[in-house]
């Protein structure tokens, strides 16, 4: 069983550089898990913590029901594909695949055999001492589980009144930095001159501002953790009682039993082994030909399924992936993209991988984790987080063009509910609505998103359907991507197959620029999200910062021309003013 | 041999492949040796070529030149003041009448000597009066070598001027305009710029190195020596003489005395060169480490004892070991010696506090330098070791000793031939001594380098002769190392390995 | 009653990590704490001879024959005192003050008239490909594989008959100086390798001509090089030994600081009562100097790994 779980697993750097926050996901055996999300989200870093190349700052990554928080790199019984390949420039290809495999100690079993060559039976005393050793092991583990318990349960109150202290400070400074800002601010506007960019005292501000929610959430989060210690480690001993008492009953069982007998060796992997795992995966890669190349003689594509050969021959559990593709050409992504389709059914191991591109987080992953400045967004199948996006910026990560998103109005008229937008008014019918009336959703502005593929062209002017003018069109062959402009000027993207245009002449009249279009969507394609950015079906649990896109909720700071961010809002961000 | 494929190669065991590589390098000898010799035969061929061209253009153009160009024949830049290139003309025919007054004067004289170079010995009267003033051996070669270089140099401004004729000859019969003073002197600060930059440090460089470079070669084959001392003595050719002396057995000749010093010299480079390279490696590398605070600090403090004028911590270094030093001293009063340690007397003490202090002066250089590269290593080469499970002591002999080898390939073999001419260290910290009477009658000692034993034969015992064979077989010793190092590394060759 | 087994099953190879898990963090920690002793060590060697230099410049004991500061064989203190620094400029057998008036010179003219000829000869080289280019370069080199040394007797010589020698020698040391000074080109054709030939024809397609090219456009970027040029320039003349012993032969006059300093100690009697004056002689020569150094190190490194290092 490979699986892979993190719990609370948080990346805080020496300056306090709080990189992933309260990473929780638990990977089934076999899973392919794609995290994805724009740069700097933590994605890499979160996997370097899988990996064992990056410090856990806080708590704890279990391989294969072990925790392997302290455990080096290649204990992990792991295997990595690094973005770059990072293939040895001097070794062949072969020798490149085989590098690991001649590094380490291998455990075998041998048979015990009697003078006739045929296996003895009888009582596996090797196996009952190893169980033995092991149950001592894990109820030692249960003790200090248990005594843990009361010194986390302080560490995590002393962390709490810190924070609950520096909260304090934050909301004075917040409070005095506002007060610097609005008078600075009415200064410029009693004098009719422009505020400056960037405005030092808003910088500060915001900075002030950003702090201190941060502060708030992380309070949040230690509460909900003091909650979770003791139910989590009820779970830990409970398992640990199972494990022991599985083990008692086989210690019971060898006791009494003949079995065939086995001799445990160490042993260097034989050359024979090794050159048949390395020749097997070379052909599954279809790298035969190069196996006695140096890397500089390869290209990027053949270069990277050696890196994935190497990780291949180590047989190992978890298969982890850091961007592999990003540096390919876009058509040898989108083969090698088909390719590791079909290496997943060949290779039988979890596989967790990393990339910011959206595409092949939805065609390779059976679940996704969408992240954005440490936090994760949501996490689903593909088809989860395409339909039910929890948040504005999945709404928009995910699906390509983007989601078209507009500020609307949900009405409720007792039991109906629709959307009012630019005067028109678009129902909401079936299922959604119902789900509405459960979740017993009051009439509120909201953020109404509806993807490109979704709207359709109407002939006529109706009351649920949008007039816009087409500002360009872009013909992709099958389809085209209409640009079209809403009345208050915010752009909209269609897509519309060109079957339903008709003869190519009326197409092109039909959407010439400067024509204007009505355009209409479904009840059932909309996608409602609250004056946060949530979504109104689809709230998560623990509601995250950074949820949004353009300004709704989000601090954003303006750094100078040179593209600094001054000291003064550097001391602010870390609430030192 | 039969040929293996890709696949059964792999399956061979290792020392069936060395002996495989072995075999096809020595099968490959005698192509290269081929490949060598068409490549010398084809600049011989290019040369012969070049040589017949000139010929043809002297020949040829006499034939179908006019009467200016043949003019130019003897007075040179007649054509080009006749076709109204005034600047070049005055400037060719500045140059023969410098010539004819050099010649005249100077030249003449000495050129004449320069088979014998001077018979007439000067002769000291009584009282320290000069009676006869004598011939100046010293003069007659250098002068003799400058004026045999101004009539080389003449000969090319001469089949320039020749050439030009030709040129303006054909560049005439199409009509087209010659190339005025005052674009000529554009020119030289626009598409001849190079020759405008070049012709000052070239100068500098023919007369101030190749020049006494050239000369010291021929000393080698004279007796120039505390006997043969101009003025008051002269000197002469003496052939191979003195290269017959290296060859010479015996055990105070100079020829055993150049072998030793040879052998030492070898050694001497290759600790100096290769004990700095990896410890100072491995410096880099423990201030480079993850979770060492402080990285500056220990950097700087290193690099202080390179802002020192190094002649400064040579000599003071130098005299701490000495007997009466500072070592000595603090070991003697702590009571932990009773005699001094025989740091400069003993050869082979000599010898190695000569390596140990140079691995003083040298880690930090060392240490600047491979820090800058190591920070350059990718560092997923080294997770991926990581992950795969290598050891921090497989991780430095798979990545960063290949990649350091690499890249540092010829600051190596430059630092090799630069430590077997290091003259500071050797002489300013041991003088080259102990002084060892069997090295040709003690004109060297135990820790003398070639280059410090010519220093002394010249400087103490005015033994040009022998200074200058030195001289010379230090350049071919260094030329052959070049030579072998650079062809047999191929990493010299292959950059993209490391892309 | 056993029974007969073959096994036909796959021999399995299982990864065996058997080693103690989290004692890797104290291994870290251990091996950590040897690297910091082994650098403190590290620094007290590399930083106590000049310690002690300049703790021996100002050791004014006369009696005291030994050259060690804290021990003194004839069991007195150690006395302080900047007397030594006083004798540099007073005594006429060791005038240091015209040593390093004259080492100040040479070095203010190589530094300039060097770097002018080393960047010509650079830049010329770096860009532009002109018939025999790699002739000349390949003669460079195997002009300088003659030990330099050898060119001093001729020059020596040459030099004395115009009088350049002896007390005079500063000028003849300038001039041996700069006019090889074209052979050691390669750190600065390394750094001008660098500089994207697209600037220069960008430059020659606005109307410049080439001299223009190289005086406005390269030169102005060209810092790091120059500075680097200019200061290597600087402080080689101080450390010179061997071409300025020979220029100088016996007249102090003529001598630089490092044939100077030399003298102090090369002999047995001098060594010992020329000790401390020599320190302080040191001192004042390396003061300078280091700050240079110091100064101009960030180049050093920039000039030495990216010019010369890949050759």
């Amino acid at each position: 069983m490979a699986n892979v779980i993190l719990k609370d697993v948080k990346k805080i750097y020496d300056n306090h550089v709080v990189a992933v926050h309260d990473f929780n996901l638990e990977i089934k055996d076999k899973e392919f898990v794609v995290f994805v999300g724009p740069s700097g989200c933590g994605k890499s870093t979160t996997l370097r913590m899988i990996a064992g190349l990056e410090e856990i700052s806080e708590g704890t990554v279990s391989i294969d029901g072990e925790i392997v928080n302290d455990l080096e790199p290649k204990d992990r019984n792991i295997a990595m594909v690094f973005q770059n390949y990072a293939l040895y420039p001097h070794l062949s290809v072969f020798e490149n695949m085989a590098f690991s495999l001649r590094l380490k100690r291998y455990l075998v079993k041998e048979p015990v055999l009697d003078q006739n060559g045929k296996q003895v039976m009888g009582i596996d005393n090797e196996t009952i001492e190893k169980d033995k050793k092991e149950i001592l092991a894990l109820q030692k583990r249960a003790e200090n589980v248990k005594l843990e318990e009361p010194r986390l349960v302080a560490r995590l109150e002393k962390q709490k009144v810190a924070a609950i202290k520096q909260n304090e400070k934050a909301k004075t400074h917040l409070a005095s930095a506002e007060a610097k800002f609005n008078t600075k601010k009415a200064k410029y506007e009693a004098l009719g001159k422009p505020l400056p960019v960037p405005f030092r005292e808003e910088n500060v501000y915001l900075a002030a501002k950003k702090r201190q929610e941060d502060l708030a959430y992380e309070i949040e989060s230690i509460e909900r953790r003091l909650g979770n210690v003791s139910a989590n480690n009820q779970k830990v001993l409970d398992d640990f009682d199972e494990h022991i008492k599985q083990l008692e009953a086989d210690i019971k069982y060898l006791e009494v039993t003949n079995v065939p007998l086995f001799k445990t060796k160490r042993v260097k992997m034989p050359e024979q082994e090794i050159y048949d795992r390395v020749l097997s995966a070379a052909k599954t890669l279809g790298i035969t030909q190069y196996l006695l190349r140096k890397p500089r003689a390869l290209s990027g594509g053949q270069r990277q399924r050696v890196a994935i050969g190497r990780a291949m021959v180590r047989d190992s559990k978890v298969f982890l992936m850091d961007e592999p593709l990003s540096n390919l050409d876009a058509k040898l992504r989108n083969q090698m993209r088909a390719e590791l389709i079909l290496l997943r059914q060949k290779i039988d191991s979890t596989f967790v991988y990393v990339t910011h591109d959206q595409t092949e987080a939805m065609t390779l992953g059976d679940r996704i984790v969408i992240m954005k400045d440490g936090y994760t967004q949501q996490v689903g199948s593909p088809q989860e987080v395409f339909d039910m996006p929890m948040n504005l910026f999945v709404a928009t990560f995910i699906g390509a063009p983007q989601m078209n998103l507009f500020k609307a109005e949900l009405v409720r008229t007792g039991k109906e509910y629709s959307v009012h937008l630019y005067g028109k008014k678009f129902p909401i019918k079936g299922r959604k609505a119902e789900h509405l009336l459960e979740l017993d959703v009051k009439s509120q502005p909201i953020t109404l998103g509806v993807r490109p593929e979704h709207m359709y062209l109407q002939k006529e002017k109706s009351t649920s359907a949008l007039d816009l003018k087409i500002l360009v069109n872009e013909m992709m062959g099958s389809e085209y991507h209409i640009h079209a402009q809403a009345p208050d000027e915010k752009q909209v993207v269609i897509r519309v197959p060109s079957i339903s245009l008709g003869e190519e002449a009326d197409a092109a009249k039909a959407i010439a620029p400067g024509t204007t279009i009505h355009v209409s969507f479904e009840g059932k394609v909309m996608h409602l999200f609250d004056a946060e950015g949530y979504n109104l079906l689809n709230q998560p649990e623990v509601k995250v910062k950074e949820t949004s896109i353009e300004g709704v909720g989000q601090v954003e700071i303006k750094p100078d021309k040179l593209g600094r961010k001054d000291k003064k809002t550097k001391k602010a961000l870390e609430g030192k003013i | 041999m039969a040929s293996y494929t890709d696949l059964e190669y792999l399956k061979l065991p290792k020392f069936r492949r060395f002996f495989l590589k072995l075999w096809d390098f020595i099968a490959s000898i005698p192509f290269r040796l081929l490949v060598l010799l068409f490549a010398i035969g084809r600049f011989f061929r290019g040369f012969g070529n070049t040589v017949v061209g000139i010929f043809k253009t002297i020949v040829l153009t006499w034939k179908y030149g006019d009467y200016k160009t043949r003019t130019s024949y003897f007075i040179m830049g007649f054509g080009n003041l006749a076709r109204g290139q005034i600047l070049r003309g005055v400037l060719f025919l500045l140059f023969e009448v410098a010539f004819g007054v050099y010649m005249g004067t100077v030249g003449v004289y000495y050129i004449k000597d320069l088979g014998t170079l001077g018979t007439v010995e000067r002769i000291i009267g009584r009282g320290g009066k000069i009676v006869e003033f004598g011939q100046n051996s010293f003069d007659i070669l250098l002068y003799g070598i400058l004026t045999l270089i101004f009539i080389v140099a003449l000969a090319i401004t001469w089949y320039m001027n020749v050439k030009q004729n030709k040129i303006a000859q054909e560049i005439l019969a199409t009509g087209k305009p010659l190339k005025s003073g005052k674009q000529d002197l554009n020119s030289l600060i626009d598409d001849q710029f190079h020759k405008t930059l070049l012709a000052l440090p070239l100068l500098g460089i023919l007369i101030f190195t190749v020049l006494p470079v050239f000369f010291m070669i021929l000393i080698a084959f004279t007796n120039y020596d505390a006997g043969h001392y101009p003025p008051n003595k002269l000197f002469t050719w003496v052939g191979g003489n003195n290269f017959g002396e290296l060859f010479s057995s015996g055990g105070s000749g100079f020829g055993s005395a150049f072998g030793q010093i040879l052998l030492w010299t070898l050694i001497w480079a290759f600790f100096a060169t290769f004990t700095n390279y990896f410890l100072g490696m491995i410096v880099a590398m423990i201030i480079n480490k993850k979770g060492i605070k402080l990285k500056k600090l220990w950097r700087t403090i290193l690099v202080i004892s390179i802002a020192i004028p190094q002649f400064i911590s040579l000599m003071y270094v130098g005299r701490m070991f000495e007997a009466d030093g500072l070592i000595n001293s603090l070991f003697q009063s702590w009571g932990w010696i009773t005699e001094p340690l025989r740091f400069w007397t003993d050869p082979m003490w000599a010898r190695i506090t000569v390596i140990i202090i140079n691995i003083w002066v040298g880690i930090p250089y060392l240490m600047l330098i491979t820090s800058g590269i190591l920070m350059n290593i990718p560092a997923d080469l080294y997770e991926s070791a990581k992950i795969d499970g290598a050891s921090p002591v497989k991780m430095y002999m798979k990545i960063t000793l290949p990649y350091m080898l690499f890249v540092t390939g010829p600051y190596l073999l430059t630092s090799f031939i630069g430590n077997m001419n290091n003259f500071n260290v050797i002489f300013l910290l041991s003088g080259g001594n102990p002084t060892n009477g069997d090295l040709y009658n003690g004109t060297a000692g135990s820790t003398d380098l070639l280059i410090t034993w010519l220093y002394k034969l010249t400087v103490n015992n005015q033994d040009y002769k022998l200074a200058s064979v030195i001289g010379i077989m230090v350049f071919i010793v260094v030329a052959v190392i070049s030579v072998i190092i650079y062809n047999a590394i191929p990493s010299m060759k292959n950059e993209e390995d490391f892309q | 009653m056993a029974e007969q087994t073959n096994v036909a099953t796959p021999v399995v190879y299982i990864p065996d990590n058997g080693r103690k898990k989290g004692s890797q963090k104290k291994n870290k920690r251990i091996a950590n704490t040897v690297i910091y002793i082994v650098l403190v060590l590290i620094s007290i060697i590399w930083i106590f001879p000049f310690i002690f230099i300049v703790l021996e410049s100002f050791r004014v004991d006369p009696a005291c024959q030994v050259p060690n500061p804290f021990f003194s064989m004839s069991g007195k203190p150690f006395v302080w005192g900047f007397d030594n620094y006083a004798v540099l400029f007073t005594d006429p057998k060791y005038p240091f003050g015209k040593w390093y008036l004259n080492t100040f010179i040479i070095a203010l003219f190589t530094a300039i008239l060097q770097t002018i000829i080393v960047l010509c000869m650079s830049y010329t080289l770096s860009r532009s490909r002109f018939k025999g280019r790699k002739l000349l370069m390949n003669a460079m080199l195997v002009i300088g594989m003659f030990p330099g040394f050898l060119t001093m007797l001729v020059l020596y010589k040459v030099l004395s008959s115009m009088g350049l020698s002896g007390s005079n020698s500063v000028p003849g040391l300038i001039l041996v100086y700069i006019a090889s000074s074209g052979m050691g080109y390669h750190v600065s054709k390394g750094f001008f390798d660098t500089v994207p030939k697209a600037l220069d024809e960008a430059a020659r397609i606005d109307g410049a001509n080439r001299a223009q090219v190289l005086y406005k456009i390269i030169l102005p970027m060209a810092k790091p090089i120059v500075i680097y040029t200019v200061l290597t320039a600087f402080m080689a003349p101080w450390g010179d030994f061997v071409f300025a012993s020979i220029l100088a032969k016996a007249d102090t006059d003529g001598y630089n600081v490092a044939v100077g300093l030399y003298k102090f100690i090369s002999s047995k009697t001098t060594r010992t009562s020329k000790y401390t004056t020599f320190c302080a002689g040191g001192v004042l020569v390396s003061i300078p100097v280091s700050i240079l150094f110091m100064f101009m190190q960030k180049y050093y490194v920039e000039g030495v790994t990216g010019g010369a290092v890949k050759g």
